[in-house]
């Protein structure tokens, strides 16, 4: 039942084009082409401020593009299609008298996990052109002296941290969503909570007290910070929060699932 | 046989407290398989209510049902009913194409050439390629429509099924229920207010008021007898004053309200009597007349 639900979202993605490319596709876009300009600009007009380009850092930096809120707004649109265009459309009335409810609700956070997850990468696979090309310009390279098990270990740290952090932010549109039935409210609401965030940790970014790893944005640094020191890495301030960060993440995204599908499983869809 | 719906007194009331509204009362309903059986109400009645709970889309506030013989409504029972409640809900990005492969994914189908078949079958071949948002109202009442036959169910039901529909559209609808019932077995659950359809189509029908069941039966048995025996005579006065109480004069001629068993006596009294008798039959009662007379009964 929930590959069957999960076939029917992974379709309806790839036919609704242009929601799906702002949604996943543009973040990329959007960090090659601005990865571009800052290089031109840079080599071009202000000379080379570093010597040097380091291509698999930027391909490690490119996987926390979208952990930060302000370029989570696309990954919050494409949530709020997915989670909250049925209450839109009305078109529970469609898909709940063919499936089970839980199973579509998880096939949503499947769809969404797999959409953002070639999003998370192609920002990378974007960091590392944009990498390559300063390397061209630059003419001189520094390649990470650890061997290519930590490299790929350490790509894999940031992309599941990145990727945690984001399905946290799922989570909460998704209960947001069911709680509102307006695709509106839980971009808004998602938006704002993950600003309020943003500057509510302010005081964490330097490390320390482990209950700052409770915030997701912090969380999600901390664990891609302990990747980053395989890659040899040594400004990791947050890395310490690795451990109860994974464990916040998880938290998180287990309570607004569940009680998001707790309500969705309760939920009167009279006019939907 | 088992009953393709039951329920034993279901309601649905929204909000709580002083502030609670019934949407439906206690509802006590079996419809039989192998027919067509009309839901009838004003709006506000509860049809749409009734369809939604037996789906699953909303949660009964008191009572229970089972559908096609299951009492816990999953994916296993919904994938042998095919439903359209309401104004069709189709995802306007979508293609009507793209739509019926959507819908069949989530029903675990494979099957393109049901897909096609189904497009045909609603009229829809050539506008398949077209996205939703450009459709008429009746184009995607049809779409819907299709949609809910996707699955090749054993039970339909639909939610004011012509609404939107061209009198072609409406023809074709007719037709098409009468051939699932009849050429495939289909039972068909249809709510609608358009009690001249539903008389046409409907083998059996339950008429809602406020909730309440007020009415319910075959649809021959509802009309028949009810409209009284109409009799053209002369001269009819005479014929009026042999009937005394029991007739009444009606355009040009009377209706006498007697039991069916009674005609042949009545009209050898009229001729014994030397009337002379033109004119002899039934009037059938319409369904719209019994509709407002059960509506007045249960005010």
């Amino acid at each position: 039942m929930i590959l069957d639900a999960l076939k029917t979202e992974l379709y309806k993605l790839s036919r609704n084009r242009w929601s799906a490319f702002w949604a996943f596709g543009f973040m990329p876009l959007f960090a090659l082409g601005s990865g571009l300009v800052e290089q031109f600009f840079t080599h071009l007009y202000l000379g080379d401020i570093i010597p040097y380009a380091a291509p698999l850092q930027d391909s490690l930096g490119g996987l926390a593009t979208l952990s930060t809120s302000i370029f989570q707004l696309c990954a919050i649109a494409g949530a709020a299609i997915i989670f909250g265009g049925e209450y839109r459309w009305e078109t529970w009335r469609a898909t709940l008298t063919r499936n089970d409810r839980i199973p579509v609700m998880l096939a949503k956070l499947m769809a969404f996990a797999i959409a953002v997850s070639v999003s998370v990468i192609l920002c990378s696979l974007a960091r590392f052109i944009v990498g390559l090309v300063d390397m061209s310009l630059t003419g001189e390279a520094r390649w990470p002296s650890v061997g290519a098990g930590d490299i790929a270990l350490a790509h894999l740290i940031a992309f599941t941290a990145t990727l945690a952090q984001v399905m946290v932010t799922a989570s909460f549109v998704m209960l947001v969503a069911v709680l509102s039935r307006a695709m509106t409210a839980a971009i808004v609401a998602a938006l704002l909570t993950l600003v309020a965030i943003e500057i509510a940790s302010i005081r964490g970014n330097g490390g320390g007290d482990p209950v700052w790893a409770l915030f997701p944005n912090l969380a999600g640094a901390g664990i891609r910070q302990s990747g980053e020191r395989m890659m040899g890495e040594v400004d990791t301030l947050l890395h310490g929060f690795a451990l109860p960060g994974a464990g916040a993440l998880i938290l998180w995204f287990a309570a607004f699932t569940t009680v998001a599908l707790v309500l969705f499983t309760r939920q009167d869809l009279s006019k939907e | 046989m088992t009953a393709a719906l039951e329920t034993f007194g279901l309601g649905k009331s929204y909000g709580r407290g002083g502030r609670a509204v019934s949407a439906l009362g206690a509802l006590d309903l079996s419809v039989p398989k192998g027919l067509v059986y009309g839901v009838l109400g004003p709006n506000g009645a509860g049809k749409s209510t009734l369809l939604r709970l037996v789906l699953g889309l909303v949660k009964p506030s008191r009572g229970g049902f089972r559908l096609l013989g299951e009492s816990s409504i999953d994916a296993r029972v919904l994938r042998r009913i095919g439903a359209m409640i309401e104004a069709p809900s189709l995802y306007p990005f979508l293609t009507a194409r793209e739509t019926l492969r959507a819908l069949a994914h989530l029903s675990g189908l494979n099957d393109p050439a049901r897909e096609e078949a189904v497009l045909e079958r609603v009229g829809l071949s050539e506008a398949a390629h077209r996205r939703v948002r450009t459709y008429s109202m009746g184009m995607k009442q049809r779409l819907a429509l299709g949609a809910a036959l996707l699955a090749r169910p054993e039970l339909l039901i639909l939610d004011e099924p012509t609404n939107g529909l061209d009198p072609p559209g409406i023809q074709e609808m007719r037709v098409l229920v009468r051939e699932l019932v009849e050429k495939e077995g289909v039972t068909i659950i249809l709510s609608s207010h358009l009690l001249d359809e539903v008389q046409k189509v409907c083998d059996r029908v339950a008429i809602i008021n406020r909730g309440e069941l007020v009415s319910e039966g075959r649809v021959s048995d509802l009309i028949s007898g009810q409209g009284g025996f109409f009799i053209r005579a002369a001269p009819r006065e005479k014929a009026l004053a042999i009937l005394g109480a029991r007739a009444r004069p009606q355009d040009d001629g009377l209706v006498v309200d007697i039991p069916p068993d009674a005609a042949p006596a009545l009209i050898r009294e009229l001729v014994g009597a030397n009337i002379d008798v033109f004119e002899a039959r039934w009037l059938t009662q319409s369904l719209e007349r019994v509709f407002l007379s059960s509506m007045d009964q249960s005010q």
